[in-house]
């Protein structure tokens, strides 16, 4: 264990310390007495000559058997208290560890150009701001540590340990996780496919919607991510044009969900489309090192054959901003990232969940191909498709078939076994459909929270 | 039996008695010496073993900033 701003146990270290000490001075000091009984025995009469060397004598030979009797009491006594205080350190130890292994708990740093994953943030005493980058139990305290300045900290998950001030161990910028499970979905997609909308959208699906249908509540992490939101949503309802991200290297937007006294802490990161035109970009992104799904965002204009049908009605609809960006660029730089720059192999498969969205379906007549619309007429036509999601997640991959994007289509599927199509508009609290990404990658992360 | 033999079997039991005592004194001295110097011993050394535990063991304090 590093060197803490702490007062070490007395049973890991003093204690032992203590002891040693004891017994040499213990034994220094008969030695000093049977040498003091031998020197008075030089000076005096003949009867306390005899005295003072039988004295003498006495110290040294019984002294000595109730010294290593007495000595040995105390190191018996001692470790058994050792033993009891490293036993119940072992259990503590062992019982915060489970329970952080257990709820996939650990630190994500939200901050720009960090993203680092850690095992616990810093904690800072309330009293001196000193740092305990290593704060449960152990030799600094089993169920409390005490600060250099004196002050009692908590150092397991249930006795307040997650209330304490926290900052990234990577970056030293504040850290307001709570000890939350994060669930971390980066946004992928080229420039004007509609990111930024979408993610607005999505958490006004999530905190006015779905909360309030499956009785989990809804926070946002702190003022910042709140006021960006509030922000943003306004904007969106207003049916204006959210500005374009520019920060390739994105801040996370993060909300607690908490449902069954378990606490969720969502992460979702929106980098700028132009992060997607190379995989360098995306080196400093480690938060793909430990993401729990991913949502990629087409926009449905920049497939060639598409935008060829559309070109005339996009031309007077200025509102409606198509991305121009290569559709396979952006997945090629995504996946050539996780293959060089986190422990994917080329021919691993991605398992956890993706959503492959198709947004702005609200435009002209895109819902009669992989809207609702299309979907109810492809579930009379096929019996086998029971649910509107599953037929417009049908719908979406042939779209892309019948606009020669075959191969696209096949490099996802065998990439990614475990995803799922679909269509949406974002468009704040009239966005269609958002909801049911978030249902399907909530449910697929995170049991606690069903939908 | 005549005097003489008398006297010399009242000689053996008295000098075998003297030299019970004398055992039995010295035992007892040997005994007695050696509590003595047991405690003695003792005493010095659990005197001694107080001392240096009201010396060293104690919990360490926090510094005051």
């Amino acid at each position: 264990m590093k060197q803490q701003p702490a007062i070490k146990s007395y049973f890991f270290g003093k204690g032992y310390r203590d002891l040693l000490n004891t017994i040499k001075e213990s034994w220094a000091n008969n030695n000093d007495s049977a040498q003091s009984y031998f020197s008075d025995a030089e000076s005096n009469e003949w009867y306390l000559k005899i005295l003072n060397i039988a004295a003498g004598i006495s110290v040294i030979v019984f002294g000595t058997v109730f010294f290593l009797a007495i000595s040995l009491l105390h190191i018996t006594v001692l470790f058994f208290f050792f033993l009891l205080i490293y036993i119940g350190y072992s259990i503590l130890w062992s019982t915060d560890a489970l329970y952080r292994f257990k709820n996939k708990i650990f630190t994500a740093c939200p901050h720009q150009d960090c993203y680092a994953k850690n095992i616990l943030p810093v904690y800072h005493c309330p009293t001196c701001n000193a740092k305990h980058d290593q704060l449960w139990p152990g030799q600094y305290g089993i169920l409390k540590r005490t600060c250099q300045c004196g002050t009692k900290l908590p150092t397991t998950f249930f006795n307040g340990r997650s209330k304490l001030r926290a900052s990234c161990p990577s970056c030293d910028r504040p850290i307001e996780a709570l000890e939350a499970r994060p669930i971390v979905i980066p946004i992928i997609g080229a420039p004007s496919v509609g990111k930024t909308f979408f993610v607005f959208s999505l958490t006004y699906q999530i905190k006015e919607v779905l909360s309030q249908k499956n009785g989990f509540s809804f926070r946002f992490m702190n003022e910042y991510n709140e006021s960006i939101y509030n922000s943003q949503i306004s904007t969106l309802n207003s049916g204006q044009v959210i500005q374009k991200t520019t920060e390739k290297n994105p801040i996370a937007l993060n909300f607690f969900i908490e449902k069954n006294s378990k606490q969720s802490l969502f992460y979702f990161f929106d980098s700028a489309g132009e992060a997607f035109s190379n995989s360098l970009n995306l080196v400093e992104h480690k938060f793909y090192d430990y993401f729990d799904g991913l949502i990629f965002i087409i926009d449905p204009f920049s497939i060639s054959d598409v935008f060829e049908k559309y070109k005339k009605q996009l031309e007077l609809n200025s509102n409606i901003r198509n991305s121009t960006f290569p559709l396979e660029d952006v997945y090629d730089a995504s996946i050539i990232n996780l293959e060089k720059n986190y422990h994917y192999k080329v021919k691993d498969k991605i398992t956890k969940p993706v959503a492959i969205v198709f947004s702005k379906v609200d435009a002209f007549d895109l819902e009669d191909y992989i809207g609702e619309p299309a979907a109810m007429d492809l579930m009379k036509a096929n019996p086998k498709l029971k649910s509107v999601g599953e037929s417009i997640d049908y719908l979406c991959r042939q779209f892309l078939v019948d606009n020669s994007m075959e191969h696209l289509l096949r490099k996802f599927e065998s990439k990614f076994p475990n995803l799922f199509f679909f269509s949406i508009s974002s468009c704040g609290e009239k966005s269609l459909r958002i909801d049911k990404v978030a249902a399907y990658l909530i449910n697929r992360i995170d049991k606690n929270i069903l939908i | 039996m005549s005097d003489s033999d008398g006297s010399a079997l009242g000689a053996i039991i008295g000098f075998i008695l003297i030299a019970i005592a004398v055992v039995v004194v010295v035992v007892a001295a040997v005994i007695l010496f050696g509590t003595a110097g047991a405690l003695w011993g003792s005493s010095i050394a659990v005197n001694n073993y107080r001392k240096a535990f009201a010396n060293n063991v104690s919990m360490e304090k926090p510094s005051i900033r």
